[in-house]
Order: structure tokens, then C-alpha cells, then sequence
């Protein structure tokens, strides 16, 4: 029980907080989290499943510096995990302390108060009901999707080949450090391992969360975990169904019942979205498959490339890179070069005309 | 060069040929482009002037989408883009992983949830029925598409019978750490399981993809006994009639036992009376003693030296 709070809160807090902060005014926070102007102007009101990727991208960097600590410093498991636990804490206590200003600030400046009722109001106002197909939909994907959740929970779908983060995160927990003996042995190393692949941060996550909890590692590398991360994958590919087609919520459920299929479906590809999701949740491709890259995309059409940074950043800390250099890298170049190449083209041919998009 | 153009045209066949996502991708694609390039010059100018207004200085995000889903489609087919990114994602990843620079999922749903729902509304007259019979068209192509049927299942029962094992033998151990020789089917499971136990050899034995996460390479006279291990296992299942190799057996349990192994465990069987014997020799004449002891479906050897264990 104490895992599934960690694992569900954490990312829920670190991304909420960050979100805050950000909006608390903190500029080079702001940018680095990406609080910008939305579609039409109004300033921009994050979603779940914002907060949660952005939680996720921070979880896993402040992961990543407690890890290097154990890597480089030898730091015992114990201290990797004080610093982390120390980090998240500040973090929230700062978003809590953001967020407590903001409430005292509304408070006390009467015009702010009565624009941020005026706008609940509206908001509450002017909200749609659900139509029968609508509810019909979501019914359908939620059902699907919580089957899928029990599936993975219950470890009926982990498949571990060529994978060994469980055994990682034993010998961690075993050795109360990191990289002190060969994981799929439990003998010291001999010549030891990649560098690019030590510095990778995931098992010292999942060892911190296992220590933190009290959980078995089996239990939480290939159950939790992978289940938490399918219900935060889903939430991101909603708000990307949200933005692709702005807001009609029948096409947007329709979206989601496909992208479920292809979870179910995706077996017979063990490189694709569905497989990694739905089998091996717990690996960095997975978390990169299910939550960066889709991000990513969602950054890049909403022209927010900070954003996408954080990406490219998590993604260097979770997966095996070209130097950091990976998939979402490739994704925030190649959307920012067509960018770029529309934009020139626009301004050839004269502002007014869009022609130039096909 | 040459290696790298071969890779990634054999990543490119293994994405075409297991399932067929990349059909129903370039489906997606090309019903959506082929929606773009339809649209009359006024469609075009009013759907440009709402753009303008809903998401401004970026056009539509679909249209985003489909520019990058075709883009990277192109660098992934085409074997000199694709070797680039063969040498870009490193050579930790098969050919194959290209598949993870297309937006597989998104476009392919996205273009889904379009033709669906165009394809609903151009009826003109709607209706449950009809609705209920396009999805259905459509969850069947996906179905077709996918290769249904080719699945994984977990190993929930393996890890279940390796942990009443390890249970078994946490009884029977004299506070000592556990050194493990045992078969592969077994040890897979193992580590994961007890990070307390040590293993003679591990996943990365059998598993080559694990071979790439560290530099450390097993002696040969450890190979010799996971050769030995297996077939010995082959032949007491009755999966294999070649026997055990009895002339292997007294170096591999001298190698073994050397490396500080303190338990062997050999799986139950018909035949297995006559391993045994030859088993427990081998140990005895190696200046070791042993006493013989049973997990579930596994006999098991408790060795120590002659001065502790007899």
C-alpha cells in the first residue's frame, strides 16, 4: 500500500509543485517547465496528464542525481535514498509554500479574486454534459483499460527477457549500494560494466521506492510500477487527443480506444508502444514509449520546446543514448527543422498565405 | 558502410514482416494526407483562417503530426537515412528498434479516430447499427493487422515453483549463503526472486542480449558446466536420449565446487538414480562431502568440506 502511494504520489506532487512554482513566477523555472501562453492566448491551465509527465521527468532527474552520488561518490543505497527522499521533500514543500502564497495573494488582492470566481463560474457555466456515445466510449476504454492495469498488477503479462532491472534492484537493496557485485550472479565484477549503462538511474529509483516502502522488488519493478506507468501513459495520449482534435471530445475518446487496441494488440512487435507497455513497464524504453515520446509530440505541436527538453533530459537518464542524444531529441529536431522550413517558406511567399503547408 | 545499409534494411523488413502496424501507419498516413490535399482552395483559406485563430503561428497540430509521421517514415525506409539513425540510436539496439522514430501509435490512432468518424458523418443518415458496424470493421482490421494471436505470456507460474524451491532450500541451509548450480530454468528466476543467493552463472549465459551489460565474460570451465547441466536436464526429463556425459562430470563438479558452489540441484526423473550415484562420486572424490537432500522436483546436493559436512 505505502508503494502504491509513493509510486502514484510522488510524480502527482513533484509535477504539481513544479507546475506551481513555475506559475508562482519563477521565470527560469517557468521555462524550464514550460507555463506559456495557450491556444488563444489564456494563459495556460495544465492537465493531468502534464502534471504527471512533468512530475515523472522530474522524479527521474532528481533520481538520477541521487544515483550518480552512488555511482561516482559510493554513496551507500541508504544515502542515495536519504538524498532523494531530502529532494522530493524540498520540492514540495516549496510548491506547497508556491502554492499557499498564491491562495494568500488571491486573498488579500480583491480584483484577482473576483476574476478567478468570474472564471470558475464560466468555466462551471459553460462545461458540457457527456452525450450517450461519449459516455458509451469512455466506459469502453476505461473498462479495457482497467483491465489492463489488473493484468500488469497482478504480473500476468511480464515478460523478462533480455531485461534485468529486478535482479539490478536486489543486489542494490542486498548490498545497501550501487553496482557492488554483478546483478545476474551476485559475484563481484570483474571488469565491470559500460559506463553509459551505469549511469542509467531506473533500478536506483525503484531500489530507493522499494526501501522507502517496504516492498519486495519483484513486486514493484514489474507490477506497480508498470501499472501506474500504463495509467500515466494514458493520461498523456489524452491530452495529445485533446490538442489533435482541439477539444471534440467523441473523436478524442474514439483516439483512446484505438490507442488501447494497439496496447492489446501490440505484441507482435516487442519494439512497438503496445508491447513495451503492456510487458515490460518497467524499462526505460517503456517509460520513454508510454510517456517522453508522446509528450515530446504534444511539446512540439504546442510549440513548447522547453518542455520537450525535460524530455531529452529524462530520456537520457532512463535509456541508452547516443551521448543523450535519443528518441526525443530526434523528435524535437526534426519537428523544429519543419517548423523552421514552413516558417521560411511562409515568409517567401508573404505572411497571409499558408499554402506552404502542403 | 555496406554492413550498415544490410542492418537497416533488414530492420526495415523485420518491421514490415512481423505484424503489419506499418500498414495500417501508412494507411493512417495516407488517408490523412490524402484528406489535405482534397480540400477545395476555400476549405483550405477558412480552415487556415481558424487555425490562425485557435492555435496561432503553428497551423493545426494534426497537420504537425502528419508532416513529422511522413518525414521520419522517409528517413526510416530510405537505407541511407536509415543507417544514419542506425548509428544514431548506437549499436546497443537492433535494427529493428527504428520503429521507435515513427509515431506508430499516435498516427495510426489518429488516423483512425478520422476515417471513423469522416467516414460516419459522409453517411448523412445516422445510426446505432451503423456506428456499432464501423467499429467493428475497424477493430477487425486492426485485428488483422496486428497478427492477432501472437502474444507473450508471463511467467507467474516459473517464479512461483522457483520460489517454493528457494523456500525449501532456506530451511534446509545452515545459515550459509546459498551458491547455487543449477539448471537454467531454474536460475532465470532466481536472482530475481532472493538477492541473497549467489549463482555459478547467470541470465547472461543463455540470454545474449544480456551479454551487452557488462564486460565480464564466464570461464570456460564454467561454460562446460552449464553445458553439462543442460544436457544432463535434457536426458532426465526425457527430452534428449544423448545420456550424460560422464567423462565431464568430474571436472565440471571440481570447477563448480572450486568456485565456492554449496548446492546442486538436479531435476527429478526416472533415470536420475543412476546420475545421482555418479553425481555424489564426483563430489566425494573431489575432497568434498555431501549430503543429499529434496526440494519440490528437485534432488538436491548440499556440499561442504569433508571436515564440516560428514
Amino acid at each position: 500500500m505505502i508503494a502504491w502511494i509513493w509510486i502514484l504520489a510522488a510524480p502527482l506532487f513533484l509535477g504539481q509543485g513544479a507546475l506551481w512554482l513555475a506559475r508562482m513566477g519563477g521565470k527560469a523555472v517557468g521555462r524550464a517547465v514550460g507555463v506559456g501562453p495557450y491556444a488563444g492566448g489564456k494563459a495556460e491551465r495544465p492537465g493531468l496528464g502534464d502534471v504527471l509527465a512533468v512530475g515523472i521527468c522530474i522524479e527521474v532527474g532528481l533520481a538520477c542525481a541521487a544515483h550518480l552520488c552512488g555511482v561516482f561518490l559510493g554513496f551507500s543505497l541508504d544515502g542515495v535514498t536519504a538524498i532523494w527522499g531530502v529532494a522530493v521533500l524540498a520540492v514540495c514543500l516549496m510548491s506547497g509554500g508556491a502554492f499557499l502564497v498564491r491562495r494568500l495573494r488571491l486573498r488579500k488582492d480583491k480584483f484577482q479574486r473576483k476574476a478567478y470566481e468570474k472564471e470558475k463560474l464560466r468555466k462551471a457555466m459553460t462545461r458540457e454534459e457527456y452525450s450517450g456515445l461519449q459516455q458509451w466510449l469512455c466506459i469502453l476504454f476505461a473498462l479495457s483499460a482497467i483491465l489492463q492495469v489488473v493484468l500488469i498488477a497482478t504480473g500476468q503479462t511480464a515478460v523478462r527477457d533480455g531485461d534485468m532491472t529486478v535482479e539490478t534492484v536486489q543486489a542494490f537493496l542486498r548490498e545497501n549500494g550501487i553496482y557492488r557485485s554483478n546483478p545476474l550472479t551476485g559475484r563481484p565484477y570483474g571488469l565491470g560494466q559500460p559506463l553509459r549503462l551505469k549511469i542509467l538511474c531506473l533500478p536506483t529509483l525503484y531500489a530507493v521506492l522499494c526501501r522507502l516502502s517496504g516492498a519486495a522488488p519483484l513486486q514493484l519493478v514489474e507490477r506497480m510500477a508498470p501499472a501506474a506507468l500504463l495509467a500515466a501513459s494514458y493520461c498523456v495520449y489524452a491530452r495529445l487527443g485533446d490538442l489533435l482534435f482541439y477539444g471534440d471530445r467523441t473523436k478524442k475518446w474514439i483516439f483512446m480506444a484505438f490507442v488501447n487496441l494497439m496496447v492489446w494488440l501490440g505484441g507482435s512487435l516487442p519494439v512497438l508502444d503496445g508491447f513495451q507497455l503492456l510487458h515490460c513497464g518497467w524499462q526505460g524504453t517503456a517509460v520513454r514509449a508510454g510517456i517522453l515520446v508522446p509528450y515530446t509530440i504534444d511539446s512540439c505541436l504546442r510549440g513548447k520546446w522547453h518542455r520537450a527538453l525535460l524530455c531529452i533530459l529524462a530520456e537520457a537518464c532512463l535509456v541508452w543514448t547516443l551521448y543523450g542524444l535519443g528518441v526525443c531529441f530526434f523528435i524535437t529536431a526534426l519537428f523544429g527543422a519543419i517548423h523552421l522550413g514552413r516558417g521560411l517558406k511562409r515568409k517567401r511567399r508573404g505572411d497571409g498565405d499558408e499554402r506552404a503547408s502542403f | 558502410m555496406k554492413e550498415l545499409l544490410s542492418n537497416a534494411v533488414g530492420g526495415w523488413k523485420q518491421l514490415i514482416g512481423d505484424g503489419k502496424w506499418m500498414v495500417l501507419f501508412l494507411g493512417a498516413l495516407l488517408y490523412c494526407w490524402y484528406g489535405v490535399l482534397k480540400k477545395s482552395g476555400r476549405e483550405v483559406l477558412a480552415q487556415q483562417a481558424l487555425a490562425r485563430q485557435m492555435f496561432p503561428g503553428r497551423g493545426f497540430p494534426g497537420d504537425g503530426l502528419l508532416r513529422y509521421a511522413a518525414v521520419s517514415l522517409l528517413l526510416v525506409a530510405f537505407p541511407p537515412t536509415a543507417a544514419l539513425l542506425l548509428l544514431y540510436q548506437t549499436r546497443f539496439y537492433d535494427p529493428v528498434w527504428l520503429a521507435s522514430f515513427l509515431p506508430v501509435t499516435v498516427m495510426t490512432a489518429y488516423g483512425a479516430a478520422r476515417a471513423l468518424t469522416e467516414s460516419y458523418e459522409r453517411f448523412g443518415k445516422k445510426s446505432t447499427w451503423r456506428a456499432l458496424g464501423l467499429g467493428t470493421a475497424a477493430v477487425l482490421l486492426f485485428l488483422m493487422c496486428a497478427g492477432a494471436g501472437v502474444g507473450f505470456e508471463g511467467d507467474v507460474q516459473e517464479m512461483q515453483d522457483a520460489q517454493e524451491v528457494l523456500d525449501h532450500l532456506e530451511e534446509d541451509r545452515n545459515a550459509e549463503d546459498l551458491f547455487l548450480w543449477a539448471p537454467a530454468d531454474l536460475l532465470r528466476d532466481v536472482r530475481a526472486l532472493d538477492g541473497s543467493v549467489t549463482l555459478l552463472y547467470g541470465r547472461d549465459m543463455w540470454e545474449d542480449a544480456l551479454k551487452a551489460h557488462s564486460y565480464e565474460e564466464y570461464l570456460p570451465e564454467v561454460v562446460a558446466c552449464y553445458r553439462w547441466m543442460e544436457q544432463s536436464c535434457a536426458w532426465l526429463k526425457g527430452e534428449s536420449d544423448e545420456g550424460f556425459d560422464e567423462e565431464a562430470l568430474q571436472p565440471c563438479v571440481v570447477a563448480a565446487l572450486g568456485q565456492g558452489v554449496n548446492c546442486i540441484l538436479l531435476p527429478q526423473g526416472m533415470r536420475g538414480e543412476e546420475l545421482s550415484k555418479a553425481l555424489e562420486g564426483a563430489i566425494v572424490e573431489g575432497g568434498y562431502s555431501v549430503k543429499r537432500g529434496q526440494a519440490p522436483g528437485y534432488d538436491c546436493y548440499w556440499v561442504g568440506p569433508r571436515a564440516e559436512r560428514a
